[in-house]
């Protein structure tokens, strides 16, 4: 006999565990304006400006969401209203949205081009540009370019052929990086190969390397003895931020662009190395950082509450235990999102299964398509997700992506319990006088249930896993502090997410195990 | 009580020459009476069972059972009127003995307390004490004691008929002679009409009121035990009657 009381139990936790995730919506009374920044230092940086400057210089209330993955992800978000604004680069804006195919120099009409070709297609408005330009650069050692004499792009022709490049993998496809670089310099390297950006500053320190792609406005620019060459010839794309705001946002808060218009070209670039340099090396929080820097614009007034700034720097225990609020949060938010996922793929693959062995059709084609889903990386699956109308950047969007991965094991592991069971007992059971449904409910389906736990359990810790890029979308969950810890190039933020994830996994691992076992009808245990 | 008239079962195969597995084949099994289908491998047997519970439906002809046409009765009420014990039990492994014999009580709805004391005695009928067995599974049972949890739960509604298939087969000797033994006697006490298939001559003859010998899915002669000794229709019967004494031939499985 299937264990009815057992899988409404289970159900009942599900519904629980879904209630939170599902109604985080309504917030209070005030409009919410909500700000998205990119995953990496300088973007949240800006955004945190955003947010104050919005939270205490308007009626509005702020909402930042921070860290999402990236471009595509950010621009889809302010396309579908998930988001109000974010800050955006006019070199990203150029080419990776609007396409554009040729190469600009001039920052002036960079800048005019997007706003209007933004307002006319999509309804985006660009709002004054900040001031920093975080374009590309060529970074030597300060030591090295001294003795070389280079202090621009093209003093390193003469020396092109003893000279090793390491640069990120961005930089190398891309036509404003090396591929376009090197022709335009007539430079031919003694060698070029790609490197994780941030271990290509270890490399140039440790002598490895001789050139190394940096950001202007990098704050390791700052920690690392490195001269910036001189972009002589103006190879580089001008990548001045700015925030990007909704037509629709601004026509319904009238006050709000001239509140954001107060940072227009307030900030250099060297003030904005100092500002990442503060938060990557200083480990400064991004809030405090960016409150320090309006304080002494004189756009807000002195810090409210005091300095909280539980820093990053001192024992691991002592981190551990001052993020353990946070922990306890992100990790029921991972349970959340893993537990309503595959609870959905239970619920949709058990009966699809059954199905399958019954009617005989079908069965290759559901294979196949859920096997297919498992091909699609992670994070491509997420940012494809937020472009669904009504999933977005939410938990909506994580537990799709997440239920998707689920149904696959599930719904194989169904298949086999089914088909594995033995076909005299199924015989016998017909022999007897049992209806179809029958010998689904009280043979196949208790004699299966073994087999299709171990799914499940399979799909629980693969979900786990998959769950800690939810926070590429600002799904929350333990991804947090992993993918903050990932841009600032800090190990103990990423052991803090990447170690409570993994006794997640192992927890459930186990737990499932037992319930599998207790689940297994005694005549069948060993 | 179970007719056959002119039953014909053919299987198609894809790609190959279908299987005649049962030809034209008309019996009858007369009420209380015990009718042994036996016969070498391939022969039909196992299939002639299956036709009469409608686990097959006959390519040609019908069968009729208490005189109605069984295909126009509903094959799960059918075959609740019958009993069915195969040969290694089929007791589903998942259940305790109580739930496997209890098991189609419980789906005609009868109540916890009526099912608990028809279990009792149907174990009592079959040789098993009660208490030591019930709440055991078929795992931790001795072939002997699964094949009587078997028989039990074929009982377990009362059906006038019990078709049994190769009950015996997958028995050591020494067993397989006493549950005969004791089969014969549950025989006479239930007193059912019954239907079983055997490959084993002395099996047969010990248990069957009338034994229909089969070859190559048509029946050869159908007589009581005395009459096919003293009057074989043929050589062959003369043969299959002499060649094989109570032979231990293997357990039959493969004829469809």
């Amino acid at each position: 006999m299937i264990r009815p009381v057992a899988w409404a139990t289970l159900f009942a936790l599900v519904m629980l565990a879904a209630a939170p995730v599902v109604g985080q919506q309504a917030d209070g009374q005030a409009a919410r304006i909500v700000i998205g920044s990119k995953n990496f230092t300088e973007s949240r940086i800006l955004g945190e400006m955003l947010a104050l400057l919005i939270d205490e210089q308007t009626d509005l209330v702020a909402d930042h969401r921070s860290g999402l993955g990236g471009t595509l992800v950010c621009f889809q978000a302010l396309q579908n209203g998930e988001i109000d604004l974010y800050p955006e680069y006019t070199g990203t804006g150029w080419s990776i949205v609007l396409e554009e195919p040729g190469r600009i120099a001039d920052p002036l009409r960079a800048f005019l081009h997007v706003q209007a070709e933004y307002r006319r297609r999509f309804g985006i408005e660009w709002l004054r540009p900040f001031g920093i330009n975080n374009t590309y650069a060529l970074a030597m050692r300060e030591d090295r370019a001294e003795a070389l004499g280079v202090h621009t792009v093209s003093d390193l022709r003469p020396h092109a052929g003893s000279l090793r490049a390491g640069f990120s993998i961005e930089f190398m496809s891309r036509a404003d990086g090396w591929p376009g670089l090197g022709p335009f310099y007539e430079l031919e390297l003694q060698s070029v190969r790609s490197l994780e950006h941030g271990l290509a500053y270890e490399a140039i320190a440790a002598g490895a390397i001789d050139l190394v792609d940096a950001y202007s406005t990098d704050g390791k620019l700052r920690r690392y003895p490195l001269r910036v060459l001189d972009d002589d010839r103006g190879f580089f794309p001008p990548y001045h931020a700015a925030p990007i705001v909704r037509a629709d946002t601004l026509a319904a808060h009238p006050g709000l662009a001239a509140v954001l218009d107060r940072l227009a070209f307030r900030i250099a670039d060297d003030v904005m190395i100092g500002l990442n340099y503060a938060v990557e090396e200083d480990g400064r929080d991004f809030r405090e950082v960016a409150r320090g820097f309006l304080v002494a614009e004189g756009l807000l007034d002195a810090a409210p509450g005091g300095d909280q700034a539980a820093s990053r720097r001192g024992g691991l225990m002592a981190f551990a235990i001052s993020r353990l609020d946070d922990t306890w949060r992100l990790g029921w938010q991972h349970i959340q999102l893993t537990t309503v996922a595959v609870m959905l793929a239970l619920v949709l693959a058990v009966p699809l299964g059954i199905g399958l062995v019954r009617t005989g059709i079908g069965e290759r084609l559901a294979l196949g398509a859920a096997g297919v889903v498992q091909t699609i990386p992670s994070l491509a699956l997420l940012a494809f997700m937020i472009a669904v109308p009504g999933l977005g950047l939410s938990a909506r969007s994580a537990i799709v992506a997440l239920f998707l991965y689920a149904v696959l094991p599930i719904l194989r592991n169904t298949l086999t319990g089914l088909r594995t069971v033995d076909a005299d007992l199924v015989d016998a059971a017909r022999g007897i006088g049992l209806t179809p449904w029958q010998i689904l409910l009280r043979i196949q389906l208790p004699l299966a249930t073994p087999t299709i736990m171990a799914g499940v359990r399979t799909a629980t810790v693969i979900s786990i896993g998959v769950a800690t890029l939810a926070a590429f979308i600002g799904a929350g969950g333990l991804g947090e502090p992993i993918v903050t810890g990932l841009y600032l190039n800090d190990t103990r933020l990423i052991l803090s997410g990447a170690i409570p994830a993994a006794l997640l996994a192992l927890l459930a691992d186990h737990g499932l195990g037992r319930l599998e076992h207790r689940l297994t009808p005694r005549g069948l245990r060993r | 009580m179970i007719a056959l008239e002119a039953v014909s079962c053919t299987f198609d195969r894809a790609g190959a020459d279908p299987v005649h597995a049962v030809r034209a084949l008309s019996l009858d099994v007369a009420p209380r009476e015990t009718l042994a289908l036996l016969g070498p491998s391939g022969c039909g047997k196992t299939t002639t069972l299956r036709l009469i519970n409608r686990l097959i439906d006959p390519s040609a002809g019908r069968i009729v059972v208490d005189g109605v046409d069984a295909a126009t009765v509903d094959p799960v009420r059918l075959r609740r009127r019958m009993g069915y014990v195969v040969q290694t039990g089929g007791l589903f492994p998942h259940m305790t003995v109580r739930q496997n014999i209890g098991l189609l009580c419980r789906l005609e709805g009868w109540s916890t307390t009526r099912t608990r004391s028809r279990v009792d005695e149907l174990l009592q009928l079959v040789g098993l004490e009660a208490r030591a067995m019930v709440d055991r599974y078929p795992a931790e049972l001795s072939g002997g004691q699964r094949q009587r949890v078997g028989v039990a739960r074929a009982l377990a509604l009362d059906p006038d008929i019990l078709l049994l298939d190769e009950p015996f087969g997958a028995l050591d000797p020494i067993t397989r002679h006493r549950l005969q033994e004791e089969f014969k006697a549950i025989e006479r006490l239930v007193n059912k009409t019954m239907v079983f298939v055997s490959h084993d001559l002395e099996e047969a003859f010990l248990l069957a009121d009338r034994v229909a010998l089969l070859k190559d899915g048509r029946l050869v002669q159908v007589g009581t035990p005395d009459e096919l000794r003293e009057r074989p229709a043929d050589s062959w019967v003369t043969r299959f009657l002499t060649s094989r004494p109570g032979a231990d031939a293997p357990p039959d499985r493969g004829d469809a």
